[in-house]
């Protein structure tokens, strides 16, 4: 899938959903979004990029790991609007984000462009963690059980128990 | 030619009366201890029986000792490839149960229990677990035959003999037992020392002690495996194996091993022998039925100028040749051949040799009549304990082995039977005599050393010379001042 071709359409239904908004709202650049959500445009106050904390499964981004202090941002667009986002990013509602951006606020451009990339990613989706690594982890581990299984069964299993065993069972209970 | 010592001892099972103090004597000074609970390094087996662990004898179960495959030797647990691929998970190791759970009674309740209208108990409980719990083994289960059905009659010597023979075994009134005590066999071609894959077990170079540095130790227990006599213990509280160490600090100090020392029935010898370390490879790759003689044959004449000579070149100090020409040891093996080693077919060449009973070979039909020459040699054959069990204990199945133990043995009884009681006529003590291929010296000299002799000459301690053997490593002085004080440097090995 070319990400070229995705936003194009993205940003057409962008483009789309700003004509049916007031306004005020700015008309952001996706490309620029992605690029502030990376951190390869800084932002103008300072503030750290979003990667740091959020991944975007979705996008390929954090998807591996580390970027797992906040929650995906995949679907925030689909789940809150346009509205909602662009009230996050200003009101900054949650505490460790206050922590970071109240003292290095973002523009409105910045918020317009990160609002346009969280519209063109919204519709991507997450790849799943994956039958095949699932399958894997499945097969690894029933290797390994049957492999402790077989070396236990291989294994002296005690000496003494059985004669006695065979003796009460042979013998009719004398031991 | 490339002469060692080793401190070897013998074991006269005649004279063992099962009294189980060596084992008690060992335990305190060694294996009282958490973790150690469950080891005794010195134990009295009742034969036949099952012995501690069970069934140790079965080397088709606890794969110890060595195996010939073609010309070479390979441990029976496998090759270093093997041992390798099963480091972490060595299967062949007997389980607590075949050794036994460790137990104590609660005996504090008998004196702290409330008043009520029965007697307190004092109840079993687990030293592993410390819960209440069924006593089902213990390391002497079998003593005096108890519980024959099961262990006596599963005795690996008894399982292969024919069901005539195990019928006779086993008859009312015809029921036969012996004694047997077992420590570590200091062996010549140890398989507990193959099978480190730490390289922590040693043979001392001065005395042939095996010991295991626990330093170096890492509780991979291919030892315990690899041992035939399963004489090697994992310590449970130090995660480093452990084994009779033959009370070296005592023998260093001039005493008797605490087992020795402790023996009620005066069973125990021991001395050095003068050994020739070329032949051990050799020596270990005979047949089974050849291996007593081969082990005899390495052992060498301490009063023989050539060797004496050839000793002193390796570096034997003189202090300890005359202790090996004074040794019980030398005398019982090689000058009357009345000893020999238990089960040499395991080809670890054990220096710990046993003199076979007599007395539940003799007492067969005797009553009332006594015996001559003849017909006790006669009748070895019809013998209460067949002649082919104790060929499979202490002769790698060689029956004229055991027999020309016991036609020197028979030959002793015979002449002392002339000289106390009188009832026989010489030419039958002669012909006894010419039978055993005995001089009435050589009778003397055996009956002298199993009934008269006092400790200093049953127990030759030889001069374990530490200050020498300090000295090749480390400045005596600094020794004096220094040892016992951080950490120590364990031994080197050259491989």
């Amino acid at each position: 899938m070319t990400r070229q071709m995705l936003n194009c359409f993205s940003m057409l239904a962008v483009g789309l959903l700003l004509l049916s908004t007031p306004g005020w709202a700015l008309q952001g650049d996706p490309q620029r979004g992605e690029d502030l959500y990376v951190g390869n445009v800084s932002f103008s106050a300072g503030g750290a990029p979003c990667l740091a904390c959020h991944g975007i499964a979705g996008h390929e981004l954090g998807y591996a790991a580390g970027a797992n202090y906040g929650p995906d941002l995949t679907a925030i667009y689909e789940d809150y609007g346009e509205e909602g986002v662009t009230g996050v990013l200003e009101d900054l509602s949650f505490e460790s984000m206050d922590a970071i951006y109240t003292e290095r606020p973002l523009t409105d451009s910045e918020r317009a462009d990160l609002v346009a990339f969280f519209a063109s990613v919204s519709e991507e989706i997450a790849p799943s963690i994956g039958s095949s690594l699932t399958l894997h982890v499945a097969l690894v581990t029933t290797f390994f059980m049957v492999l402790v299984g077989v070396l236990g069964w291989w294994r002296l299993k005690g000496v003494r128990q059985p004669l006695v065993e065979r003796a009460r069972h042979g013998k009719g209970g004398t031991a | 030619m490339n002469i060692r010592a080793q401190v070897s001892s013998v074991f006269h099972l005649d004279k063992c009366i099962g009294c189980h103090t060596c084992s008690i004597a060992c335990k305190n000074l060694w294996t009282d201890r958490k973790g150690a609970e469950y080891m005794w390094w010195n134990n009295v087996e009742t034969k036949p029986g099952t012995g501690y662990p069970t069934q140790w004898e079965d080397q088709e179960k606890y794969k110890g000792g060595w195996e010939k495959q073609g010309e070479s030797l390979q441990l029976k647990i496998g090759g270093r490839g093997s041992l390798l691929g099963k480091i972490f998970h060595n299967p062949d190791l007997p389980t607590m149960d075949d050794y036994y759970e460790p137990f104590t009674f609660r005996y504090g309740d008998l004196t702290s229990a409330p008043a009520g209208d029965d007697q307190p108990t004092a109840r079993p409980v687990s030293m592993v677990t410390g819960k209440p719990m069924k006593i089902e083994a213990g390391p002497n289960w079998d003593d005096d035959l108890s519980g024959s059905n099961i262990y006596a009659a599963n005795d690996p010597g008894v399982v292969k003999l024919s069901a005539e023979e195990q019928q006779q075994l086993f008859a009312i009134e015809k029921m036969v037992m012996f004694h047997m005590p077992r420590i570590c066999n200091h062996c010549l071609n140890a398989g507990c020392v193959a099978s480190c894959p730490s390289g922590a077990i040693y043979k001392r170079g001065e005395d042939g002690i095996v010991l295991i540095n626990q330093d170096k130790c890492r509780g991979w227990r291919m030892c315990v495996s690899a041992c035939p006599y399963k004489k090697t213990y994992y310590g449970w509280s130090t995660g480093k194996s452990e084994k009779c160490i033959l009370c070296y600090p005592r023998q260093e100090a001039g005493e008797a091993p605490a087992c020795f020392h402790s023996c009620v029935g005066r069973i125990r010898y021991l001395g050095v022998l003068l050994y020739d370390a070329d032949q051990i490879e050799s020596g270990a790759r005979q047949d089974d039925k050849d291996l007593p003689a081969a082990q005899r044959e390495m052992i060498l004449d301490p009063f023989d100028p050539q060797v004496i000579a050839d000793a002193k070149e390796a570096g034997v100090p003189n202090q300890v040749i005359e202790s090996a020409q004074r040794s019980p040891v030398y005398k019982f093996v090689k000058e009357w051949g009345i000893a020999l080693p238990l089960h040499p077919e395991f080809r670890t060449l054990p220096m710990l040799f046993y003199v076979p009973p007599l007395l539940p070979v003799m007492s067969m039909n005797n009553q009332g009549k006594q015996k001559l020459a003849d017909d006790f040699f006669t009748t070895l054959e019809q013998a209460r304990l067949p002649m082919q069990y104790l060929a499979s204990l202490f002769a790698g199945g060689n029956e004229e082995e055991v027999k020309a133990v016991y036609r020197k043995l028979i030959a002793v009884r015979i002449q002392r039977r002339s000289v106390t009681v009188g009832d026989l006529p010489a030419e039958e003590v002669t012909k006894a005599c010419n039978i055993a291929q005995l001089d009435t010296e050589a009778i003397d000299a055996i009956y002298r050393m199993t009934t008269l002799t006092r400790i200093k000459e049953r127990i030759v301690v030889p001069p374990m010379l530490r200050e020498q053997a300090i000295e090749a490593g480390m400045d005596p002085e600094q020794h004096k001042q220094e040892m016992g004080f951080g950490k120590r440097i364990p031994p080197k090995r050259r491989w």
